[in-house]
């Protein structure tokens, strides 16, 4: 993969990756991810992208205020790293290490979405990058644990490999290992979400031939030649959660240690996704704690059946599933949460106050992607037209003909995904409706800002890089 | 980065010994072009034209801006003297890593590292050399400011004089950022280069950005089918 980085992928690697090669020395005055969120809002405020930065004419209003650090010098500096970016990138390109910046089609939904303006701008990765759309079952636990619950643990795996549904997992020593090994010898996939040293895992013999047949991707928020650091490891947990519809806690300590911080953080905050914890070994004082907090015991199912069960438990009773944070940049901050706003899910109540926010609920217990909710523009939503894999979300005003733009918005946003832009007859052909049809969709599209006609090559195609979408 | 006009010419008499000596049409374009960091630019000119001065002007007005340097590559190094000693007059720091100097290598590569050189000039097999791009290009690479591709017919199929490792310098110029500033230049004769070889190389230029925007290219092309 990375056949091409768009501009704005190259921006965001200048401005925040320590891009490390050879005996290079990493960049000590990189934007940090909070640097970095501020400046993706200042631009997305000013309709802005970060590839802009890259234009010969890129002047200072380009930037934040002053007050945010992130001066001009600051920032020439790190975009100066153009010829370091290539060579970090053949580095890369040599090993199959592919990277994603948030501002990219290919970037993990599920992610972006739940995530929002905290997903990881760029995360590298080796493998099949659409098994990150697959969801499935996160399995996290301590690294060191003993030998009955690792062998649960690779039990699980090789159920969830049976039952179709992927393994989400840190690659880390102990239950991580297991859960993946698990799957992986029981023909199923796996996400492993890495917190260091992505070049080294993905070099491993071990792994070349799973890589390779699409069994298992490797992915990471952190440079592939970045070694351990406790931070990264705190973040990457996140990131499990976010990629996955179920999660499992098969260990944990009490108040320390990074299985802990991920789980409680999921139970008290963020509350991606519903979470379960491993009770039938007896107790553990970690784990009765977290299911004190609202985590589920796990009902052990021991049948690919029962097994996808455990994906279609309500996440929990707590009045909202839906992380209050502010929108992500390409969201203009103008969509109200209130009755008015045209999407909103059955059990969600208006909240007294609440951010603005999404509706995050269509992804669990769902294996369809729903990408609608993120990338249709905010025209469709005053429309009403949303609809999303299995959950109806219900509109104030419901009206047929908006519907259906809405549906063929999304085909069209598939569809003129590809490098060259089509031609009408083609798009035509494609969706089997008359030309005449066509063009009317093709001009409203385009008049909306989701679709361009370049000259030469002369067609239709996806208007590129949007960040803020 | 402001381009200063009234430098560039002195360096240009500096650099060439005469008093009075001028820029040929489309050199100082090109010198301007590159200093304002306004894009890709392929320069298509003769023997003799004065290429050297596009590139070794622009490094040293970069350099007194604060610039890192900038690194060059050709394959045809060793007849490079006379235009190394044209840089030197203008005090500009120029060195050479070919065959011929091996016993310079280490000073050069650690002048490099010190950043006390300008403008280092190398074969894109050194270019392509493991333990030179990890020791000598990574704890640089950051702050190269210009790349000069010499003898930018050699690049892959483009041209009659394919050479492998220019393979390499391919794929890097495909994943360079736009603001980087990127200089390539040939000298094919003059029936050799004919109007749809331009095209294609500008083509390829301008396709490498990723798709979407397009970045300007210039052709300094003045003077070379008259």
């Amino acid at each position: 993969m990375t056949p091409l980085l768009s501009p704005n992928t190259q921006a965001i690697l200048l401005l925040t990756a320590p891009l490390i090669v050879g005996r290079g020395k990493t960049t000590p005055d990189l934007l940090s991810p909070g640097e970095y969120k501020r400046l993706a809002r200042h631009l997305r405020e000013t309709q802005r992208q970060p590839a802009d930065l890259l234009s010969p004419d890129a002047t200072t209003d380009l930037l934040p205020a002053p007050q945010s650090g992130i001066d001009a010098d600051r920032l020439q500096r790190l975009l100066g790293r153009g010829f370091l970016l290539s060579q970090a990138i053949e580095h890369w390109q040599a090993r199959a290490i592919w990277v994603v910046s948030r501002a990219d089609a290919d970037y993990p939904t599920r992610v972006k979405m739940r995530l929002r303006e905290d997903a990881p701008a760029i995360l590298y990765g080796c493998g099949d990058i659409s098994l990150l759309e697959t969801g499935g079952l996160a399995i996290v636990g301590s690294r060191h644990v003993d030998d009955a619950v690792i062998g649960d643990t690779m039990a699980i795996g090789r159920l969830a490999a049976r039952a179709g549904r992927t393994v989400v997992s840190g690659g880390a020593r102990g239950i991580d290992q297991a859960a993946m090994r698990g799957a992986l010898e029981a023909g199923g996939n796996v996400s492993g979400v890495l917190a260091d040293s992505l070049e080294k895992t993905a070099m491993n013999r071990e792994h070349r031939g799973l890589l390779i047949d699409g069994q298992l991707v490797l992915i990471s928020p952190y440079d592939p030649s970045a070694g351990f650091n406790v931070g990264n490891a705190m973040q990457r947990n996140k990131l499990i959660y976010a990629l996955a519809d179920a999660a499992l806690v098969m260990s944990s300590d009490l108040n320390k240690g990074g299985t802990w911080a991920g789980a409680k953080e999921q139970l008290d905050k963020l509350r991606l996704v519903p979470i379960y914890v491993h009770l039938t070994r007896g107790t553990s004082e970690g784990l009765n704690v977290l299911h004190d907090k609202g985590a589920m015991a796990w009902p052990n199912p021991q049948d690919t059946e029962s097994f996808g069960d455990v994906f279609d438990r309500a996440v929990s009773p707590t009045p909202t599933m839906t992380p209050s944070r502010p929108p992500l940049e390409g969201d203009d901050g103008s969509i109200p949460d209130t009755p008015s706003a045209t999407v909103l899910t059955g059990q969600r109540e208006p909240q007294a106050k609440q951010e603005p926010s999404r509706p995050i609920s269509a992804l669990t217990g769902n294996q369809t992607v729903t990408k609608q909710i993120d990338d249709v523009p905010k025209a469709a939503k005053e429309l009403g037209d949303i609809h999303s894999g299995g959950h109806q979300l219900t509109a104030m005003k419901y009206n047929p003909a908006d519907a259906l733009f809405g549906s063929v918005r999304e085909v069209m946003r598939q569809l003129l995904r590809a490098q060259e832009p089509m031609k009408e007859s083609e798009v035509a052909a494609a969706l089997e409706v008359s030309l005449a049809q066509t063009k009317v969709w093709l001009q409203r599209l385009v008049a909306e800002g989701v679709v361009e006609n370049p000259k030469r090559p002369a067609g239709y195609i996806l208007k590129q890089s949007r960040l803020f979408e | 980065m402001p381009y200063n006009s009234a430098r560039a010419l002195q360096l240009l008499r500096i650099g060439s010994g005469r008093i009075d000596a001028s820029f040929r049409n489309g050199q100082e374009a090109a010198i301007r072009h590159i200093v304002e960091g306004r894009g890709r630019l392929l320069v298509i000119q003769k023997t003799g034209w004065g290429k050297s001065f596009v590139y070794f002007i622009a490094t040293k007005l970069l350099r007194e801006a604060g610039s890192g340097p900038a690194l060059l590559i050709s394959p045809l190094l060793a007849l490079m003297r006379n235009q190394v000693e044209a840089a030197r007059r203008m005090d500009l720091r120029a060195e050479a890593i070919h065959s011929d100097n091996s016993d310079d290598h280490a000073d050069i590569e650690d002048g490099f590292l010190r950043n006390d050189i300008d403008i280092l000039l190398i074969t894109p097999e050194r270019f392509a050399n493991q333990r030179f791009s990890a020791q000598v290009l990574a704890p640089v690479a950051g702050r190269i400011a210009l790349l000069v591709i010499d003898e930018a017919h050699c690049i892959s199929d483009w041209g009659h004089d394919f050479r492998p490792h220019y393979r390499l310098l391919e794929r890097i110029i495909h994943t360079l950022p736009p603001n980087l500033r990127l200089l390539a230049t040939t000298a094919t004769a003059n029936n050799m280069v004919d109007s749809r070889w331009t095209l294609t190389v500008s083509a390829w230029l301008l396709r490498s950005h990723g798709s979407g925007e397009v970045w300007p290219i210039a052709l300094a092309q003045t003077g070379y089918d008259q």
